[in-house]
């Protein structure tokens, strides 16, 4: 069976995007554990990659679609899939300069949707399962995850106040590393998955598997390792950004937000919504730093999240859509996507050289600090 | 345009229980085991040292049962 020169380069782009989905997503499981002092930074990647590649080998769901249902997938083919595969991929690079998160999975609907639009007109995109399946959960969940990691972290502090203080460091450090690789296991089986998905769908697409067939072997380890990878190599300056320009985050606040996250994740994904798994860790950790001191939470910092969050999906939508357009001229606009996405990816990390973040300074910020906070240090 | 209302408020209602469960769970456990080796500058524990094991394994034993169910829920 011949595999045309197209579905190999979606091949390869699909495992580039869940590369870049990895390492943003590092932060997710592990920023507060970094931060903490729980895990020693690269110990800490090491085991978020290792339980992402266990992640994408425990589940078998499959995505069987490649855009949920949000646009019309009778329009996709692989020069649509290509684009909106580089409209996530470019927008997951810039923020990770940023070191903002954002949502991997908006990026890649945005970039399909973008894509769609050009290959097939604006009918092509369901709105309606764009605003209740995208753009409802992604309101919704940050906020309940923060508050449940808010009162969880009243909770571990009040319950353990008058018990000895470094007893119960060392007791949410222990539960921290726990709740951290659940979480990171929890990424693997869902993104890792929407990768297979990806791949699967457009070999099935192209006559190399049969319709219905379940991804080979060959697609569950690549996908699983180029997470796995991308997740090991770290994205350190989201990690910075999530642990310890948020808040000043300590062990029990770690581990409410963790344990928020998991439980929103898990309960969401059985019950058929698929979150993002970067809007939720990152609604929790807000949570938690204010469940200790409400002051203490930059909140121009989620300010700033919040813009790159509304921006994710239009943004990758209009790159996806260049790229469609260009894609669509035939082998030659193909050819100049994939070399104008490799000369800008290569771009975005030569300009993450002039300011590099990485395990050894990661956590080499001062922690903000509460006003009121402030005015005691003055004063003594 | 349908929004699954009912579902959106189950996964807040479970993951609200859940997540608080484990985390007091753990905070108990973790009380009841710093009562069981008091340090000599610590504070007093408001536990006996078997009442602070017991209270320890308890909590901490349940929220794992919660954790592994977690788990289940992420193979099956």
């Amino acid at each position: 069976m011949e595999i045309s020169l197209i579905v190999i380069v979606v091949i390869v782009t699909a495992l580039a995007f869940d590369f870049t989905n990895g390492f943003h997503d590092t932060a997710n499981a592990m920023a507060t554990s970094i931060a903490t002092g729980a895990l020693k930074p690269k110990v800490a990647v090491l085991i978020a990659g290792v339980l992402n590649i266990v992640g994408a080998f425990l589940s078998v769901e499959v995505a069987k679609t490649i855009s949920s249902g949000l646009v019309d997938e009778t329009k996709i083919n692989p020069y649509i899939i290509f684009a909106g595969l580089i409209g996530a991929i470019l927008w997951n690079l810039l923020t990770w300069l940023l070191g903002l998160p954002s949502s991997s999975s908006h990026a890649l609907f945005g970039g399909l949707i973008g894509a769609v639009v050009v290959a097939a007109g604006a009918g092509a995109v369901h709105f309606s399962t764009l605003l209740s399946k995208i753009i409802l959960p992604a309101v919704i969940s940050p906020v309940l995850a923060g508050v449940i990691a808010l009162v969880g972290t009243v909770i571990a502090y009040r319950s353990t106040a008058r018990a000895d203080t470094e007893s119960v460091k060392k007791g949410f450090k222990g539960g921290q590393i726990l709740s951290a690789s659940l979480v990171a296991l929890a990424h693997g089986t869902s993104d890792a998955q929407k990768t297979m998905g990806v791949i699967t769908l457009t070999l099935i697409a192209a006559g190399v598997l049969a319709p219905d067939a379940g991804p080979p072997i060959w697609v569950i380890l690549s996908a699983g390792l180029a997470i796995g990878l991308g997740t090991y190599l770290g994205g350190w300056r989201i990690i910075r950004t999530l642990g310890k320009r948020v808040s000043d985050i300590q062990t029990p606040q770690g581990f409410a937000a963790e344990t928020s996250t998991t439980a929103v994740i898990l309960a969401s994904a059985h019950l058929g919504f698929a979150l993002s798994t970067t809007q939720v860790a990152t609604g929790a950790i807000f949570g938690a730093g204010a469940g200790r001191r409400i002051a203490g939470v930059q909140w121009g910092v989620a300010g700033q999240m919040a813009i790159a969050w509304i921006l994710t999906l239009p943004a990758a939508a209009v790159v996806g859509a260049v790229a469609a357009y260009a894609a669509s001229q035939g082998v030659v606009g193909t050819v100049l996507v994939a070399v104008v996405a490799i000369a800008a990816a290569v771009g975005i990390y030569a300009a993450s050289r002039r300011t590099p973040v990485t395990a050894d300074n990661v956590n080499d910020v001062p922690a903000p600090v509460a006003p009121d906070e402030q005015r005691e240090a003055a004063q003594a | 345009m349908s929004i699954a209302w009912g579902s959106l408020g189950l996964v807040a209602l479970v993951s609200f229980a859940a997540a608080i469960a484990v985390t007091a769970l753990v905070s108990f456990g973790i009380v009841g085991l710093a009562a069981r080796a008091p340090r000599p500058d610590g504070p007093e524990p408001a536990l006996s040292p078997a009442a602070g094991t017991a209270v320890g394994a308890v909590c901490l034993g349940v929220a794992a049962l919660i954790v592994l169910y977690g788990l289940y829920l992420i193979v099956a």
